[in-house]
């Protein structure tokens, strides 16, 4: 409608450079659903994490710690966490609690991983609002699962 | 005066000198050990990224008439790189190299779990770590001798059988504890006839730590209990024979009868004989009565005390003797065996009280106060 009004506008639209500009803001919109934010301690958990989703097609961004996560996490705005609990400078728990009190991050699905027999690690994880858990020691196909089937649950790829 | 001032001044310089070495010194080791830490980390890393994609890699499907050794061929074929790597490293290089790898693998062993750690532990194997892992059974530090016991379970090293075993001789409590749950983990409860056959003079950690795992799979264990019994080493028997009367595996009668008519040492023999009585098996009666006819004292005792818990009205006719005969201990299990035995027995003891000897009647009266 206001290409019509104004041919301009219409024109500038139909520039080479402006629907370039759209293809790519379009192309990094679909990869914005794709990114998957991964806060692991463990270098060699965090290859395989990285390894496991990223062969899965998704883009994986990892970290090694919570504040990181927690940077990565605001800038990214990612289209699922995977925090591990025990990690140092801030716990999982800690980023959860940061990120489900910030506007923006809130409705992020967060994936927590925790070690296996803490029960009450788990329930505490849910209660603050994580969307599920996987406990170590686990199967890289159960986590590939895990995170697809949360991503489908918010409506992801 | 000018000859103290030189000397001063000497001194002066020269600690200066060795303060300022020992500095530079210090510094260097410092760099030196940074440097060492940062190359570690960095095969780390390399060894991290290469493993997590031999493990998770997709692998062609293998046909259905293809032999098991096929997806081992598989295995091996991605290990190809890696070992080629290895090979192509000075000795000393290689040996860091070959100590940061085992490490990736054993951190990807507690962490993982379903397909890929068949895959990991084909690794472990074909890289030959599995006596390195071993060595670590020996190591000064115990947190590093737990660790190794727990991670040799993780990977299945079915190999490290009787070095386990060794470890549950270890003086700290942990490492014991570990390298049993390992050994129950690798083999499951069939690891306990390898233990058996391994043990030699079985201490009271051994023995507590295996009567875990043996009260954790109950009836599952007797078959290797039983084999237990035949045993050369008297503190293995003598483990099978408790763990028999704590399970409560009634047949067992049969051997334990064997054991307590034939075998050369007497303490088995008590062992058995207290067993027969805690298993509560009539079968037990007979032998049990003529073993309180026995020269051997402790046999006769224990025999008495087997009967007390049995409680056999036949075996009266024999116990009374023992009652007014036997030593102190002796005559106290005799009338608690005839209180056993019902009101019959009730009958006999207060018979004695009214017309035995004053310590006999004192035992009676001891023994019928209890039975209330």
């Amino acid at each position: 409608m206001i290409a019509k009004k104004c041919p301009k506008i219409n024109a500038l639209i139909l520039t080479p450079f402006f629907r370039f500009l759209i293809v790519v803001q379009w192309r990094r919109s679909q990869t914005m659903n794709n990114i998957i934010l991964t806060a692991e301690d463990q270098q060699h958990i965090r290859k395989l994490i990285e390894y496991k989703l990223t062969n899965c097609g998704y883009v994986v961004v990892a970290v090694e710690d919570g504040v990181q996560a927690l940077e990565k996490a605001r800038e990214l705005l990612p289209a699922l966490i995977m925090l591990d609990v025990m990690m140092p400078q801030m716990t999982g728990f800690e980023v959860l609690a940061a990120l489900k009190a910030d506007e923006r991050t809130r409705s992020i699905p967060v994936l927590l991983v925790t070690a296996q027999s803490k029960e009450e690690e788990v329930l505490k994880g849910l209660e603050m609002g994580a969307e599920d858990y996987i406990t170590k020691p686990f199967s890289p196909n159960e986590l590939a699962a895990r995170v697809r089937k949360v991503l489908l649950r918010k409506g992801g790829t | 005066m000018q000859t103290q001032l030189i000397i001063i001044l000497s001194v002066t310089v020269a600690l200066t000198f060795v303060v300022a070495l020992v500095s530079i010194g210090l510094v260097i080791h410092k760099a030196v050990n940074a440097q060492e830490i940062r190359r570690r980390q960095r095969l780390y890393t390399h060894y991290s990224e290469k493993f997590a994609e031999v493990l998770l890699v997709d692998l062609p499907p293998i046909p259905s008439n293809a032999r098991t050794s096929a997806i081992f061929k598989q295995y091996e074929n991605l290990l190809v790189p890696i070992k080629k790597e290895l090979e192509s490293l000075p000795p000393v290089e290689a040996r860091l190299h070959r100590e940061m790898l085992r490490g990736v693998l054993v951190d990807f062993a507690r962490d993982l779990s379903g397909d890929a750690i068949d895959r990991l532990i084909y690794c472990f194997y074909s890289l030959d770590f599995v006596s390195e892992q071993i060595e670590l059974l020996k190591h000064k530090h115990w947190w590093v001798r737990a660790q190794a016991a727990r991670d040799l379970g993780l990977l299945r090293t079915r190999r490290a059988l009787a070095a386990l075993t060794a470890a549950l001789e270890d003086p700290h409590q942990d490492v014991r504890d570990q390298a049993r749950q390992a050994i129950v983990s690798l083999a499951g409860v069939e690891s306990l006839r390898t233990i058996l056959r391994l043990t030699r003079r079985m201490s009271m950690w051994t023995a507590l730590e295996l009567s875990i795992s043996v009260q954790q799979y109950g009836e599952e264990t007797v078959p290797y209990l039983v084999e237990g019994l035949d045993l050369p080493d008297q503190s293995v028997v003598l483990f099978c024979i408790e763990m028999l009367a704590v399970i409560g595996f009634v047949s067992a009668v049969d051997p334990l009868r064997r054991l307590a008519k034939t075998y050369p040492s007497i303490t088995v023999r008590a062992k058995a004989i207290e067993a027969m009585g805690r298993l509560g098996d009539q079968r037990s009666e007979d032998l049990l009565v003529s073993f309180i006819r026995d020269p051997n004292p402790a046999l006769r005792l224990k025999a008495l005390e087997a009967l007390g818990r049995i409680g056999a009205p036949a075996a009266l006719p024999a116990l009374m003797p023992r009652l007014e005969h036997g030593t102190l201990q002796e005559q106290i299990a005799a009338a608690r065996a005839i209180a056993a035995t019902g009101p019959a027995g009730m009958d006999e003891l207060h018979r004695v009280v009214a017309a035995g000897t004053k310590r006999q009647r004192a035992v009676c009266l001891h023994v019928i106060e209890e039975r209330g």
